[in-house]
């Protein structure tokens, strides 16, 4: 299965150490591939480095796609991060 | 043959002729025994943009999917002993200072190890050096952070200070460039220590391997405080 969805980066200060770990620690019981794209650049979602080297700043649409047996739970995991711009509670 | 890993696997030569296989953010990279086994023109139509060979290296750049098509054909290749070779790197100290587990960072994301496991530096100077030889694949455009990967897979992010990412930049400059080459011991960031004491929460800097699947291994020295570039840590991998 392969679901699609487009987010609007929002916390503070972009996609930064913080937020991009706990992005890889959401998807991390998932038996999941994530791509994250950005202005045509794609990178892996379930590596920290990788995600950080996107230089998403607030405002950034990230389109990320999930493929695997349990992309719909790994997909609510990553909209409950984005829903509280990743505060870590 | 019914799937794309073992494809790939095939094109590379098959188990028998795969020593070490690594990834990296956008390449697959094979240590083969004989490189004459290996066919480019199926790995790139297995989706490898681009196929090097240099030495007995092999490199597929298979872009962001490299790191779990390497996971795949790691479960293919299963438990045949030659593949996996245990290596080890040695980390030098990236500042002076009073060394520090992760669990005395004052931040969750570093002291539940949630970005990986390593230790941490108290510095007494405002100085970051390279702890290894490697390249510069992450600087942060406020230069208080930046990653390093090691020639062997090992991502290392070196992060100065706690919550200095709000200090936007002020008081951190950066000498090295993303995509750069670095030895050990050169210097990577100079910064305003006194700036990072008054301004952000912490002046502790966590020094964390953000990829720990590829660690088999940590051992610490158990310092109690180190010069820059004295041997801190050493990892054994798994690979």
């Amino acid at each position: 299965m392969t679901l699609e969805k487009t987010f609007k980066l929002e916390s503070q200060d972009g996609l930064h150490a913080r937020p991009a770990g706990l992005f890889v620690k959401c998807l991390a019981p998932y038996q999941v591939t994530v791509e994250v794209e950005l202005r045509g650049q794609k990178k892996n979602g379930k590596s920290i480095m990788s995600l950080m080297s996107l230089g998403a700043s607030p405002g950034d649409d990230l389109k990320i796609t999930v493929t695997g047996n349990d992309a719909d739970s790994a997909l609510k995991c990553i909209e409950d991060l984005f829903a509280k711009r990743f505060s870590a509670e | 043959m019914n799937n794309r890993y073992e494809e790939i696997l095939q094109a590379l030569g098959g188990p028998a002729n795969l020593p070490q296989i690594d990834a990296c953010i956008s390449r697959l990279r094979a240590t083969v025994q004989d490189t004459k086994l290996v066919n480019e023109s199926i790995l790139k139509s297995l989706g490898a943009k681009e196929v090097i060979v240099a030495g007995n290296n092999v490199q597929s750049i298979f872009g962001a999917e490299s790191d779990h098509i390497r996971e795949e054909i790691q479960k293919l290749i299963g438990s045949n002993p030659t593949v996996k070779i245990n290596r080890q790197i040695i980390l030098g100290s990236p500042m002076s200072g009073k060394v520090l587990t992760l669990s005395e960072v004052p931040d969750k994301v570093f002291s539940e190890k949630i970005l990986g496991d390593g230790f941490a530096i108290e510095p007494t100077e405002g100085k970051v050096i390279a702890p290894v030889d490697g390249t510069i694949v992450n600087i942060f455009k406020t230069g208080h952070a930046l990653g390093l990967e090691t020639e062997t897979g090992v991502e290392i992010l070196i992060h100065v200070g706690i919550d200095t990412v709000k200090m936007n930049g002020d008081g951190f400059e950066a000498l090295v460039l993303y995509g750069q080459k670095v030895k050990a011991g050169q210097e990577l960031i100079r910064f305003d220590l006194e700036k990072v004491r008054s301004q952000a929460t912490s002046t502790i800097s966590p020094v964390v391997i953000t990829n720990m699947d590829r660690v088999l291994q940590i051992h610490k020295k158990g310092l109690e405080t180190a010069q820059a570039g004295q041997e801190i840590v050493s990892l054994e991998l798994n690979i």
